[in-house]
């Protein structure tokens, strides 16, 4: 009561802030504005987050996503700073008398161990910004982390991140804040990434070789993004050489990767062709096993430099799993993306990015032995036009329109041979749409004092289908006083409603606000707070999404999630140390939640056996990171607690556990990573991961009855017992060979060794009779023990 | 459509790669309930129906405790609510359950009938029907296999009956059922395939199929108790649910009973396993 009441209270007052500084932006002095677009030198492959510095002003800013910069200086003459992590700096003194355009290369520091690395600049910049609980993660630093099988991974590396978990080996997605899996917001170059895993689990879809940069926001999510509520784990990959023909790639046990890049018109225009493919199931052939387990993906992209003012990108992801047990079961699943993007200057303050995308995850299932086929899938388009308005040194406006239409196939079902039995039949198809516009201002008040707020708005509807159920008083699930039970509710009718008329609309307003003040020039306390809808919802009722888990809309009987989310932090640099702390507290309205016994698989009617509850979570996160040196790392701590509950909807009614709230299966009360990476020689580099957490929430039987000749367990209360603590240890070593000096073919060897001590983590304990013996017994499933690894990477 | 669940399939594809074992686990407990298993299958294929089935009460006991204990001292009855006869059951201590002495009354698709137990001063109702099955066709061996290679496949078919929602519970022995709805194949003939195991059927045994039909109520609450049941390891933790049938208890509704009273028309095929190439 007390929290909504202030939640209130604080999204008017943001209101307030809102129309005050926007006021105050438009007073601008006499200015000029330098502004261009930093790029690698050996490739023209721009660069994200480069800083441009001006010390003697104590000004700076950073490159976007395209690699553009603007900054607006009183006339004078500066000595401008670039720099970025491996990176040589780059300065230069320039006169600003009117609008200058300085378009930089940086050079790579030679692979030198003893270069003092830049990060300082770095590090003083994000202490200064009001945006907090954001971590990124460079493709360079992913790749030197251990994973199972030797296999980079952007998932597997989030994970030693504060407030970030998985559901264990071999589940898919991650879990931020205690937020569920399909809360985080997965952009590929802007697009909406649906699954994000290969083989359940074991490797994220994101190929290591083409990703340029990964930014993981867990709170204070700028206003930029929509459409879901935990987190946004925004990926941009590389765009291409466009000075010199390149290859790159990989040699591991279970895949291979190759990546190819080169100029299409040189400086002008690049193109870059990733592949990846598993071949575990090649050896299963060898052995006479007709199983099939495989996965591939494609990475396709161009891009073209128009002239100084216009860039444009097309480019294309395509990816496939499969699984076959012999021929009676065949599942393919994966997500296609085509994407196309033109950046455009309408002056050096204002840039714009408009992405036009299209974007589909498919599952398909062919069960021979009831002779099914079976497909289903999500389709989207996307468009979105952005724009980042450089007003002043001291205020940048971001905003901009999006667009998303959706088509959800929730399954057809047809007969796969001529003897089937199977009646050819389709789930009814939902369509929706969801529009969003937001403008967020990211502004320094005083020297010590920055804000950034914003607002959103989005609007979202569920548009007419086919068919759509009506039932007695607008009630979809009945429940049975007299049993204490809930049941799908019987239709009272049903309506055919055109494609083009809103069935349910829903609106909301979505404020922004992140605060930053800096104590000193190196320690800083940041506030934010965001408010979010989120439109689609997962449906699982496993304790982590599984590829056959379907997405719903909202609509008449299902409401859309809403969050509020309040952290604040303290961020400390040292010299070769930062220290970062938050605290936060998030509420989650209209939850979703299942009627016991519920079927998610084929039900034509979802909204028959789902209730809308609410879910909390709150928690303690502490990173200490040691940037510099020989040595670094970092070592991540989360104290926290994630829980939901889903009450009668009258009080005649109990809700689902009694009412009660209790663990969701993603609450890890604490969860310690240490990542940590040394430079023995330059030969040899070491790296280690040590993980600790406790073990999931979970259900154990409370006693147990006889039916049909089945032992049948009785449980209690939800989630009430937990797993054995998780933990476990990797190591790997990178060899990079000596013969390498002076040639243009580079290569390394990577040897790992995944969870060295061999623990046996439960990734789960069912119950279940003993065939043989009768008795009841309790099965521990783990998944990975030992696994050693050796990859090969090359580039020429 | 539960059974077609990929599901299983999954946990099976994923123990590729895992290890399973059995360890200890301390449970909490609960207070007993009262178990009434009441299940009546009735083959009318015959000249006269025989029945196989009963009402067997047991109560609810700690989940590792090696057996329940049984009811023999209680008042049960069946009442043809149609006619408002009521017929008595007696204990049977050869097979441990509650019979009628006779059950041509049993088979009217027409009339609801109520059981009453009254057990310990407590009274406990439930309602039913009596549901049709269509006769299996066909129930011969196949030569396919499964997962491991060596599974013994058994294609089963039936003519579905037409313009009508049907809810089926297919026994294969050994405590393993498939209910099958017919939302997929609506009054068709539906050919499917069930797969054994190498445990559980080998050459030269003589199986029997039973089919019986069941209400849309007992396939969801079935489903549920092989949802709750079949822990085929995997990573994937079944959600604990509720597992309550269709009785009450009238006296005290709080302490309500475990089970489900059913009356099923029922069908069987026996075939021997022979080596097939």
């Amino acid at each position: 009561m007390f929290t909504s009441l202030l939640i209130k209270n604080l999204r008017f007052r943001c209101f307030i802030f809102f129309c005050f500084f926007s006021f105050q932006a438009f007073l601008v002095a006499q200015e000029a504005t330098i502004s261009g677009v930093v790029s690698e030198a050996s490739s023209n492959e721009t660069l994200i987050g480069v800083t441009i510095a001006v010390p003697s002003l104590g000004r700076g800013v950073i490159t976007n996503e395209y690699g553009f910069y603007s900054l607006s200086l009183p006339l004078g003459t500066y000595e401008i700073q670039l720099s970025y992590l491996g990176f040589e700096t780059f300065s230069r003194q320039i006169t600003l008398s009117e609008n200058l355009r300085l378009d930089v290369q940086l050079e790579e520091i030679a692979a030198a161990l003893e270069e003092v690395i830049l990060v300082e600049s770095i590090e003083r910049n994000s202490i200064r910004k009001p945006q907090m609980s954001v971590n990124g993660l460079t493709a360079a630093s992913i790749k030197k982390i251990p994973v199972i099988l030797g296999e980079a991974d952007v998932l597997k590396s989030l994970l030693l991140l504060p407030g970030v978990t998985s559901a264990g080996e071999g589940a898919s997605g991650f879990n931020v804040r205690g937020g569920a899996a399909d809360q985080n917001l997965i952009l590929l170059d802007e697009a909406i990434v649906f699954n994000s895993s290969h083989l359940f689990g074991f490797f994220s879809v994101f190929n290591p070789d083409a990703i340029k940069d990964v930014k993981l926001y867990k709170g204070g999510i700028p206003a930029k993004y929509g459409g879901r509520i935990s987190s946004v784990l925004d990926i941009y990959q590389k765009e291409g050489n466009s000075k010199d023909f390149k290859a790159s790639g990989g040699i591991g046990l279970v895949s291979s990767r190759l990546l190819l890049e080169g100029p299409l018109e040189k400086d002008r225009g690049a193109f870059l062709v990733g592949g990846r493919a598993s071949y575990a199931h090649l050896f299963l052939a060898l052995t006479g096993n007709e199983n099939k387990a495989y996965f591939y993906d494609l990475n396709t992209k161009l891009n073209y430099k128009i002239n100084e003012n216009n860039s444009i990108y097309l480019s294309g992801y395509f990816g496939r799993d499969l699984f076959g047990i012999s021929d009676s079961f065949i599942n393919v699943y994966g997500n296609s993306v085509a994407n196309f993007r033109w950046n455009h200057l309408f002056s050096d303050k204002l840039f714009s990015n408009l992405s036009v995308i299209y974007s589909d995850y498919y599952y398909g299932l062919e069960l021979d032995l009831v002779g099914f086929q079976w497909d289903s899938g999500i389709q989207n388009f996307n468009l979105k036009y952005d724009f980042k308005h450089y007003l002043s040194a001291n205020t940048k406006l971001n905003y901009g329109v999006n667009n998303i239409y959706y088509r959800f196939n929730p399954g057809e079902i047809k007969p796969n041979r001529e003897d089937s039995g199977i009646v050819k039949d389709k789930l009814t198809d939902k369509y929706a749409n969801e529009f969003a516009a937001y403008i967020d201002v990211e502004q320094n008040v005083s020297i010590a004092f920055s804000i950034q707020y914003g607002m959103r708005w989005s609007r979202f509807d569920r548009l007419g289908q086919e068919v759509f159920y009506s039932y007695e008083n607008k009630n979809p699930v009945a429940y049975d006083p007299a049993f204490d039970l809930y049941s799908e509710g019987t239709p009272n009718g049903q309506v055919q409603q055109s494609r083009n008329s809103s069935i349910a609309t829903f609106s909301n307003f979505e404020p922004r606000l992140g605060l930053s003040y800096v104590l000193n020039d190196r320690t800083s306390i940041k506030a934010s707070y965001n408010h979010m809808a989120q439109y689609l919802h997962l449906l699982s009722n496993t304790s982590s999404p599984t590829p056959l888990d379907v997405w719903t809309p909202s609509g008449p009987f299902v409401k859309p999630q809403l969050l509020d989310q309040f952290a604040l932090g303290y961020f400390k640099n040292l010299d070769n140390y930062s220290i970062e702390t938050e605290v936060f507290y998030k509420e989650i309205a209209n939850r979703i939640d299942y009627i016991d016994g519920a079927n998610l698989i084929a039900n034509d009617a979802i909204e028959r056996v789902i209730l809308n509850g609410e879910a909390r979570a709150y928690g303690l996160e502490f990173l200490l990171r040691k940037n510099t040196g020989a040595f670094t790392g970092w070592l991540a701590y989360t104290w926290s607690r994630s829980e939901q509950r889903t009450p009668g909807r009258n009080s005649l009614e109990t809700g689902i556990n009694n009412g009660n709230w209790y663990f969701t299966p993603f609450d890890k009360t604490h969860d310690l990573s240490i990542n940590s990476s040394y430079e023995l020689n330059s030969k040899w580099q070491l790296n280690a991961n040590f993980l600790f957490q406790t073990g999931q929430p979970t259900n154990y039987p409370v006693g147990q009855y006889e039916l049909r000749g089945l032992n049948v367990p009785i449980f209690g209360l939800r989630n009430q017992e937990r797993l054995p603590t998780y933990h476990r240890l990797d190591i790997s070593a990178t060899l990079i060979p000596d013969k390498n000096k002076g040639r243009k073919f580079q290569s390394e060897w990577s040897f790992g060794i995944y969870n060295l001590y061999n623990r046996r983590n439960a990734a789960s304990i069912n119950f279940r009779q003993n065939t043989d013996s009768g008795n009841n017994e309790a099965l521990r499933t783990s998944i990975f023990g030992i696994v050693p690894s050796v990859t090969y990477n090359f580039k020429f | 459509m539960k059974y077609f669940s990929a599901l299983l399939l999954f946990a099976l594809t994923i123990s590729l790669f895992s290890c399973e074992d059995v360890i200890e686990v301390e449970v909490q407990n609960t207070t007993p309930r009262l178990v009434i298993d009441a299940q009546f299958n009735i083959f009318t294929a015959l000249e006269a129906p025989r029945l196989e089935g009963g009402v067997k009460l047991s109560m609810s006991a700690n989940y590792f405790d090696l057996n329940v204990p049984i009811i023999k001292d209680a008042l049960v009855t069946i009442t043809h609510l149609n006619s408002g006869l009521e017929y008595p059951l007696l204990f049977d201590e050869s097979i441990g359950m509650f019979l009628p002495n006779k059950i041509d009354f049993l088979t009217d698709f027409i009339s609801k009938y109520e059981l009453k137990v009254v057990y310990k001063g407590q009274v406990y109702r439930g309602n039913t029907n009596f549901v049709p099955v269509p006769p299996i066709l066909k129930a011969v061996q196949g030569t396919k296999t499964l997962f491991s290679g060596d599974e013994t496949e058994i294609i089963l078919s039936f003519q579905d009956f037409s313009e009508r929602d049907d809810f089926y519970l297919y026994d294969f022995g050994q405590d393993i059922y498939r209910p099958i709805e017919d939302r997929f194949f609506q009054g068709e003939e539906f050919v499917f395939s069930h797969f054994y195991s190498s445990d559980e059927v080998k050459v030269g045994d003589l199986i029997t199929i039973k089919a019986h039909g069941v209400e849309e109520q007992y396939y969801n609450y079935f489903n549920l108790i092989l949802t709750l049941t079949d822990s085929n390891g995997g990573p994937f933790q079944s959600l604990p649910a509720s597992s309550r049938g269709n009785i009450l208890n009238v006296t005290q509704p709080d302490n309500y009973p475990l089970g489900y009273f059913l009356i099923s028309e029922s069908d069987q095929k026996q075939l021997l396993i022979e080596e097939l190439k």
